[in-house]
């Protein structure tokens, strides 16, 4: 038995699940390709995907689902697979349920255009609104002033709803080690930025130090998602200052928007990204036999490839590479690198008593080649 | 490079590589998993980085899913290519080749010779197995159970077998450690076994030829840390307990102390050494339980317990030769530290086969192999499906059986020629309590009927149990079980008389179906299909291969009963794990010895009680009545009903009913069946089902818009039939098909 942490493709955006070994499913963000209903791929048809999964485990909801935030690429058609509590459109036997939904403060506060109404994440504000004022199913992460006046404009107090909010530097109370041998701590969003801004969605984004437990070890996940290094830098100096630097340690370390520079620094550099001196400690606090996930596209070293402007950047990757080795960590997956394009699959991690390990079939090339029509002959 | 062996000088500037390196060199570079760092040496050197996502991260082995490696060429090496590991730090584990001191560990890639190895050989294929080794070595499985040791492989020659309870008889201190062999050791391979004696016992047990001596204690817990390189000597591994908590120096003493009377010992001469068992609790932290056990073995080559005992300072030798318990004040302080120095060497634990572990091998799921259950009959085929359910660990058996082994029965069972004369549940309780370490299984024997439910010993057998097999090849035993209330859910099994068929027979969870009902469907099932026409060829008026058993005139290969009884045991085993009832067929072709395996339908019973007797039927019955009395209206129709009878149980079971004959009578008002073919049709039934189903009653249909109520016809009908059925002593049976509905009369009461 293990716990599973499951990344898939790039094509299904940042989507991950971690699967407890008693269980309990937590599912981050949720993209899924329309296309993919029509058998068109190469993306993973999302929708059935996990819907299976809870089938073949006797489950018919998520205990959480957690958008880190609401851009397009985290929450594509998942109004369309959950069912919302908010309206009766939302809801039928082919949904899924939500147990808990995990959103950062700042998509409560979400403000949209009149075109921008019928928007997916309007329609979550909506739900997360919904659930906030029914006071159960949902948790929100830290406590803006906006939050606040929110709450008062709807005749409620910081008070009453104060077991639903967790803030940065917290442990989420709805898992513990004791009980699931695992814990969430929360490292964002600041309250700063939610309050400094309406377009800072990346900086407001849910970012969680998960320590999972196994047999006599503890093992360290660090989950961002789509981040800067600014934000990274306000973790670091924070966290160390609270005195809660083990929660900095990483065995699995989820590279920030697809392997972007600009979570490591603002300069892309030439051959290879340097990080600023704060990221370049939390890059340093990887574990002995630690991965970094990437997921993203798969990143060439070549020309075209140096002068990319969108992430994933080959400068990137080499300065997670080169950390990597330093700390004598194991390996940096690419989603994409993982599986064929043409083929994409998830990349899984297990933690046993024995630590991590991914999990993967091996396939001779025999199998392979008659897994496909052979090139013509002449 | 301070935690790695620098080894061999690294080669900058331009170089040339000789072919078997250069294509090494290429599929590393080509490999994700293999990063090139470095050549060294004379050119015949590739040091690599290997990171490896298929090894633990925090193995307790001590593997690292990043290692650096050296890939080595060299023609004139047994194997021309090796692998070397340069982390200083790195495990010493099995399948390593022996290196000088201070040289980087040298794995042991293959198994097999080079010879065999270079028909197939490719560089990638060589670093896939680099790969392998590693992944396998950090989960401690490339040494599986039952995998026979290379002794190339191996640093030490000696493996120790471990007893079953050897923690818990550990704990109890109240006897002793002592080693015995099976077979003479040789130089090169020594299989020893080790099991606790009462002191004034340990004589006995000890041949001439075992050498050493064995020292078994349990140091206190030890803290959870990363895996430590084995220790040389005795003092090194007392230091890495003390770093991790806890000591062994005053164990060890302790227990030498523990193993001298006031008569002191001797040193005996030719003494190997003695074997060293450590047996080692590990906990997260100074006030945890622990939580991981681990039983370490050295050989200290050359030192008896004597020597030990006086190197730690509590022997001490006086004149005439012999070692006393003392307490010397003011020893020499080079005496005092000399235990530290004291060589040691790890041997091979080999861990005892038990029910978890068989389970693991046979692949049987420990959630659900330890239920109770009641085997009964242990004749051929009991003994066999026995014995593979004990070597599977699956269910924890009570045998019952009534009988006595005679010499034709040697043929056909697990028994041998020493065992003729004893209880046939002894001797399969002996065997199988043999398949592991004296006294760890206690099978229960209990010697009698099965179906003598007075006996409160099978009574309570029964209701303790989860699962009843009947391989009693009887009949009545399994209706018996069908019918008792207290039973649990029930197979039964069973060989046809000509060795060609078996028969499974598994009532469904909630015992709706029981097999009494199985029996009749299964008779049905062999009367309309074409398996069912020699099915119970050779069966000389009886059915179960069971009577002829006892038989000394029956012949049956054993080949024929080891192979049913391997599929009924795995078909049982399979099938009781889901909820439905089942009748399986299994049915050998001899010209290739294929198994063809006929699943039938199961199908819903029914039954009703008239008077004392209870009508068994399922709906199949029910159907074709319908069907046929649809198919004739207007007119009525009928025909014969075939079964058989349970006298005991006054039961009467309907297997089938037979279409009319072809010179009947019909009107829409009325019936007349004939007899055109009835007879040869009986006949065939009764031949097929090895005259268990025979003629029991007559059928017949009413009307469109008729209820089933018999008429006065009718009535007159069934005095007619009983009249005559019970000169044999049976009751007359008359079914009746209405619209939409069934009535059954019997003996004038419906």
């Amino acid at each position: 038995m293990a716990h599973r942490i499951l990344f898939y493709p790039v094509g299904n955006g940042d989507t991950s699940q971690i699967i407890l070994e008693n269980g309990k499913r937590i599912l981050f963000d949720f993209r899924h390709i329309k296309k993919t209903e029509e058998e068109e791929g190469p993306e993973i048809n999302l929708k059935n995907r996990l819907s299976n999964e809870l089938k073949d485990s006797n489950r018919s909801a998520f205990d959480v689902v957690a958008f880190t935030h609401s851009d397009k690429d985290h929450i594509e058609n998942s109004t369309e697979f959950f069912e919302l509590l908010h309206a009766d459109k939302y809801q039928d036997d082919n949904r899924i349920r939500i147990d808990t939904l995990w959103v950062p403060a700042s998509m409560i506060l979400e403000t949209a255009t009149t075109d921008e109404q019928s928007s997916e994440f309007i329609i979550w504000r909506q739900e997360a609104r919904f659930r906030l004022k029914e006071g159960k199913g949902i948790r929100v992460f830290s406590k803006p002033d906006r939050l606040k006046d929110w709450l008062k404009d709807n005749g409620l107090t910081i008070e009453s709803r104060k077991h639903l909010i967790t803030d940065a530097g917290q442990i989420v109370p709805d898992f513990t080690l004791e009980e699931d041998d695992v814990e969430f701590f929360c490292h964002s969003p600041f309250i700063k930025h939610v309050d400094e801004g309406e377009e800072l969605r990346n900086e407001g984004a849910l970012i969680f130090n998960i320590r999972f437990k196994k047999g006599l070890n503890k093992y360290n996940y660090l989950s961002i998602g789509d981040s800067e290094y600014s934000v990274l830098e306000d973790i670091v100096s924070i966290t160390k200052s609270n005195n809660n630097t083990d929660r900095l340690a990483w065995d699995l370390f989820n590279i920030p928007h697809h392997c972007s520079y600009k979570a490591l620094s603002d300069e892309k550099g030439e051959e290879i990204t340097i990080p600023t001196p704060l990221v370049e400690e939390l890059l340093l606090s990887g574990n002995d036999g630690a991965y970094l996930v990437s997921s993203s596209n798969s990143i060439k070293d070549d020309e075209e490839s140096r002068q990319q402007i969108q992430p994933p950047h080959i400068q990137a990757r080499k300065c997670y590479a080169k950390y990597l080795t330093k700390n004598n960590g194991c390996k940096l997956l690419v989603t994409m690198e993982e599986s064929e394009e043409s083929d994409p699959k998830p990349s899984e991690f297990c933690i046993d008593d024995e630590g991590i390990t991914l999990a993967k079939g091996s396939i001779s090339v025999a199998h392979i080649i008659t897994s496909k029509p052979a090139p013509r002959a002449g | 490079m301070k935690n790695y062996i620098n080894f061999g000088s690294s080669v900058s500037g331009n170089y040339e590589l000789i072919e078997p390196v250069r294509i090494l060199y290429n599929a590393c570079r080509n490999h994700p998993d293999f990063k090139v760092l470095a050549i060294r040496s004379k050119c015949d050197t590739i040091e690599v980085d290997c990171c490896n996502d298929q090894v633990p991260s925090r193995n307790s082995v001590g593997i690292k899913n990043r290692e650096r490696l050296a890939l080595i060429y060299n023609k004139d090496n047994t194997y021309p290519y090796e692998v070397r590991a340069l982390r200083k730090d790195f495990p010493v584990t099995l399948h390593q080749n022996h290196v000088p001191d201070g040289e980087p560990a040298s794995l042991c890639i293959y198994f097999e010779p080079w010879t065999a190895i270079e028909r197939t050989w490719t560089p990638q294929l060589f670093l896939q197995r680099i790969l392998w080794w590693l992944k396998e070595t950090a989960g401690d499985t490339l040494h599986r159970e039952d995998q026979p040791l290379e002794q190339l492989y191996f640093k030490s020659p000696i493996e120790l077998v471990l007893p079953v309870d050897f923690e818990e008889k550990l704990q109890k201190r109240n006897q002793t450690f002592q080693i015995y062999y099976s077979t003479k050791p040789k130089k090169d391979l020594i299989i020893l076994r080790g099991d606790f004696f009462q002191q004034n016992q340990r004589d006995k047990h000890i041949s001439e030829e075992i050498k050493f001596e064995c020292i078994a204690i349990s140091p206190s817990p030890v803290l959870h840390a990363p895996i430590s390189k084995f220790p040389k000597t005795l003092g090194e591994l007392n230091d890495q307990f003390v770093e991790r908590g806890s000591e062994i120096y005053n164990a060890l003493k302790e227990e030498i102390k523990r193993g001298i009377s006031s008569d002191g010992i001797e040193s005996p001469s030719g003494n190997m050494g003695t074997l060293l068992i450590l047996n080692a609790k590990v906990k997260r932290d100074k006030d945890a339980i622990p939580e991981k056990k681990e039983i370490k073995g050295f050989f200290i080559n050359g030192k008896t317990c004597a020597n030990l005992g006086e190197a730690c300072g509590v022997l001490s030798k006086i004149p005439d030769g012999r070692y006393y318990k003392v307490k010397i004040i003011g020893r020499n302080t080079d005496l005092i530290d000399s235990w530290k120095e004291i060589i040691i060497e790890p041997i091979e634990i080999v861990s005892p086969l038990n029910r978890q572990s068989a389970q693991i091998l046979s692949k049987t799921d420990e959630k659900t192999s330890n239920f109770k259950g009641v085997l009964a009959g242990v004749g051929a085929l009991g003994s066999a499906l026995a014995d593979i359910w004990s070597k599977e660990a699956w269910g924890q058996w009570t045998y019952i059986d009534d009988d006595y082994l005679k010499p034709h029965n040697i043929v056909r069972h697990i028994a041998r020629d020493k065992n003729i004369g004893q209880r046939k549940t002894d001797t399969v309780s002996a065997y199988t309590s043999g398949n592991f370490h004296p006294g760890y299984i206690n099978s229960n024997a209990i010697f009698g009927k099965a179906n003598d439910f007075i006996n409160c010993k099978i009574d309570s057998a029964l209701k303790s149990s989860k699962l009843f097999i009947d391989a009693t090849t009887t009949l009545e035993v399994p209706r018996d079980i069908a019918v008792s209330n207290f039973a649990v859910r029930a197979a039964s099994v069973f060989i046809t008389p000509s060795g060609k068929s078996s028969v499974l027979l598994l009532e469904d969870k909630d015992r709706t179906i029981r097999l009494d009902s199985l029996e009749a469907q299964y008779y049905r099932a062999m009367i309309n299909s074409t398996w069912g026409k020699n099915h119970l060829s050779g069966h000389q008026g009886q059915i179960w291969v069971g009577t002829g058993c006892r038989n000394a005139s029956m012949i049956i290969a054993q080949d024929l009963i080891l192979l049913h009884a391997a599929t009924l045991a795995r078909q049982t085993r399979f099938l009781q794990s889901y909820f439905d009832a089942a009748i399986r067929i299994y049915e050998v072709v001899e010209d290739n010895g294929a198994m063809n395996s006929y699943d039938i339908p199961v199908h819903e019973v029914k039954n009703c009680r008239i008077g004392n007797w209870e009508i068994v039927w399922d709906e199949v019955i029910y159907n074709k009545i319908a069907l046929l009395r649809r198919e004739n209206l207007p007119n009525e129709t009928g025909g014969l009903i075939v079964g058989f009878t349970d006298q005991k149980q006054n039961r009467i079971y309907i297997v089938d009913i037979l279409e009319a004959p072809i010179d009947s009578e019909s009107s829409p008002t009325s019936f007349i069946r004939g007899i055109n073919g009835a007879n040869v049709e009986l006949n065939k039934i009764a031949d097929k089902t090895a005259n268990v189903v025979e003629y029991i009653g007559e059928w017949h249909s009413h009307p469109r818009n008729s209820s089933a109520i018999p008429s006065n016809y009718d009535l007159s009908l069934l005095k007619y039939l009983s009249d005559n059925l019970f000169k044999e002593g049976k009751p007359g049976l008359i079914v009746i098909a209405g619209e939409d509905e069934l009535s059954i009369c019997i003996n004038g009461r419906g």
